[in-house]
């Protein structure tokens, strides 16, 4: 049976032996960083070309709104800038920027005094228009539809973050569990421990549309 | 029992994080299980739904927008940034102990001197603004505790927790949450959340969310057995961090659960 043989999904888009201990000199970013150090600003408006999608990406799925994450991800490149002479290059330069980008949106929503309780925070998605019916209109349409990914996203936002980071870093992202554990600060045991509850929760809310795909798939 | 621990492994069954005899178990009961079939397709299914979000365009100009900032000074380093980076020179330096030890110094004397009134939520002249929300269960916690040059004694002074002592007593703790061991760490860990708090958070968030739950357990019923839970509660409400808020919720269930 295939679900025995072959358990293991696939990984999109991994970034190869980053945080895994490899040789920094492999970093594709370090000459830019380094003329960047130098004062040379377009190189940091490079970097910034180079990384933007990955931390819009990341701050969308972690804040769940498009103006929040505009804003945080301004925040993060204003932050790199500020304290990019403290990246050692012990890590890959994208670990470093995820790192920053993480802290900005924890520090984004402390700022804002958000303390809705998960069901608060999933009756605003409601209000908002995001929490959409549970089954698509068309079972084809099961993962291409925007009504999907919106109601994955709601749903994502019913997680706390210690869970949602975590999970969007390995499973959206792409990112290793080493890699996590440095962004995150907390051990490896630790990052696999969260992205699993994380994936138990989802899917209990998630059921119906997750039985769809994971038959599909 | 062995299917529960079977069904929280497919997650990471799905990764491909089991190996050897662990898992040739999972294949064996999965070839046999229907339940535990389905709940893989399940996350197969949750994992392929969070892939689907794919990636995000950040709006035009962005890239041009950020560097324009930056050329107008808005990156420029705060007062506390430099501060910072002072600080940390000097800490990474060979002047480090003889610094160290020095604010070590002035910060014992300051201590000992010190007079502090310490006014609990609910009273009128409460002090720092409590971290609660809304549906943190209250306690009338109204008494007023007075700390009037009172050091720490000797024997609850903090001492630091050194991360293998710290690995060993959390996995006691989970084990077995009455047993010696469990006690003197979570005796650690209550002087640890009076003298600093932020710490005590961090070593928490530290320990496997599994093991948590009981951890906390283990130190609330230990602080209320040193008299100390009202102040530890007191302490975390101090601290600007979300995460002390679940500690703190946790701590009053086991008080109220006592009383």
């Amino acid at each position: 049976m295939a679900f025995v043989t072959q358990p293991i999904l696939e990984r999109p888009g991994t970034l190869g032996a980053a945080g895994t201990g490899e040789a920094p000199a492999l970093d594709p970013d370090l000459p830019l960083v380094n003329r960047w150090r130098g004062g040379d600003l377009h190189a940091f408006g490079e970097l910034v070309r180079r990384h933007q999608r990955k931390v819009f990406g990341l701050l969308t799925r972690m804040l769940g709104d498009r103006d929040d994450a505009e804003d945080a991800a301004q925040e993060t490149f204003l932050n790199l800038h500020r304290h990019g002479h403290r990246f050692r290059s012990e890590s890959r330069f994208s670990t470093f920027v995820y790192r920053v980008a993480v802290n900005a949106a924890l520090n984004r929503r402390r700022s804002q005094g958000r303390r809705r309780s998960h069901l608060e925070e999933f009756a605003h998605g409601q209000a908002m228009g995001q929490a959409l019916p549970s089954t698509p209109r068309e079972p084809e349409d099961a993962i291409g539809g925007g009504e999907v990914r919106a109601r994955v996203q709601a749903c994502l936002q019913t997680l706390p973050e210690s869970l949602r980071a975590p999970v969007v870093l390995y499973d959206i992202e792409g990112l290793s569990y080493g890699e996590i554990a440095q962004i995150l600060q907390v051990a490896e045991g630790t990052v696999k421990s969260r992205i699993h509850r994380a994936r138990h929760a989802l899917r209990k809310e998630l059921a119906e549309l997750a039985r769809e795909v994971g038959a599909s798939s | 029992m062995i299917h529960a621990w079977l069904r929280r492994q497919l997650s990471a069954h799905l990764d491909g994080g089991l190996h050897g005899r662990a898992r040739q178990r999972i294949e064996a009961h999965l070839a046999r299980c229907e339940a535990c079939r389905s709940e893989l397709a399940e996350l197969r299914g949750t994992v392929a739904l969070l892939r689907s979000l794919g990636p995000v365009e950040p709006p035009e100009f962005f890239a041009t927008r950020v560097v324009a900032r930056v050329e107008s000074g808005e990156a420029a380093p705060t007062l506390r940034d430099r501060l910072h980076d002072a600080v940390a020179a000097v800490l990474s330096s060979s002047w480090a102990p003889a610094v160290g030890a020095s604010a070590l110094l002035v910060v014992t004397a300051f201590a000992l001197r010190v007079q502090v009134n310490i006014t609990l939520p609910g009273d009128a002249q409460a002090g720092p603004p409590p971290i609660a929300s809304a549906d943190e269960p209250q306690l009338p916690l109204t008494r007023e505790i007075r700390l009037v040059n009172t050091p720490v004694s000797s024997s609850r002074r903090f001492d630091p927790i050194v991360l293998d002592e710290a690995s060993g007593a959390q996995r006691a703790c989970a084990a077995r949450p009455h047993d010696v061991e469990c006690q003197a760490y979570c005796r650690k860990l209550v002087d640890l959340a009076l003298a600093n708090p932020p710490s005590f958070v961090r070593v928490v968030e530290g320990v496997p969310l599994e093991s948590q739950d009981r951890l906390i357990s283990a130190v609330s019923q230990e602080a209320l057995r040193a008299g100390h839970a009202e102040r530890v509660i007191y302490q975390l409400r101090s601290v600007a961090d979300p995460r002390a808020v679940g500690i703190v919720v946790h701590f009053q269930r086991t008080i109220a659960s006592r009383e």
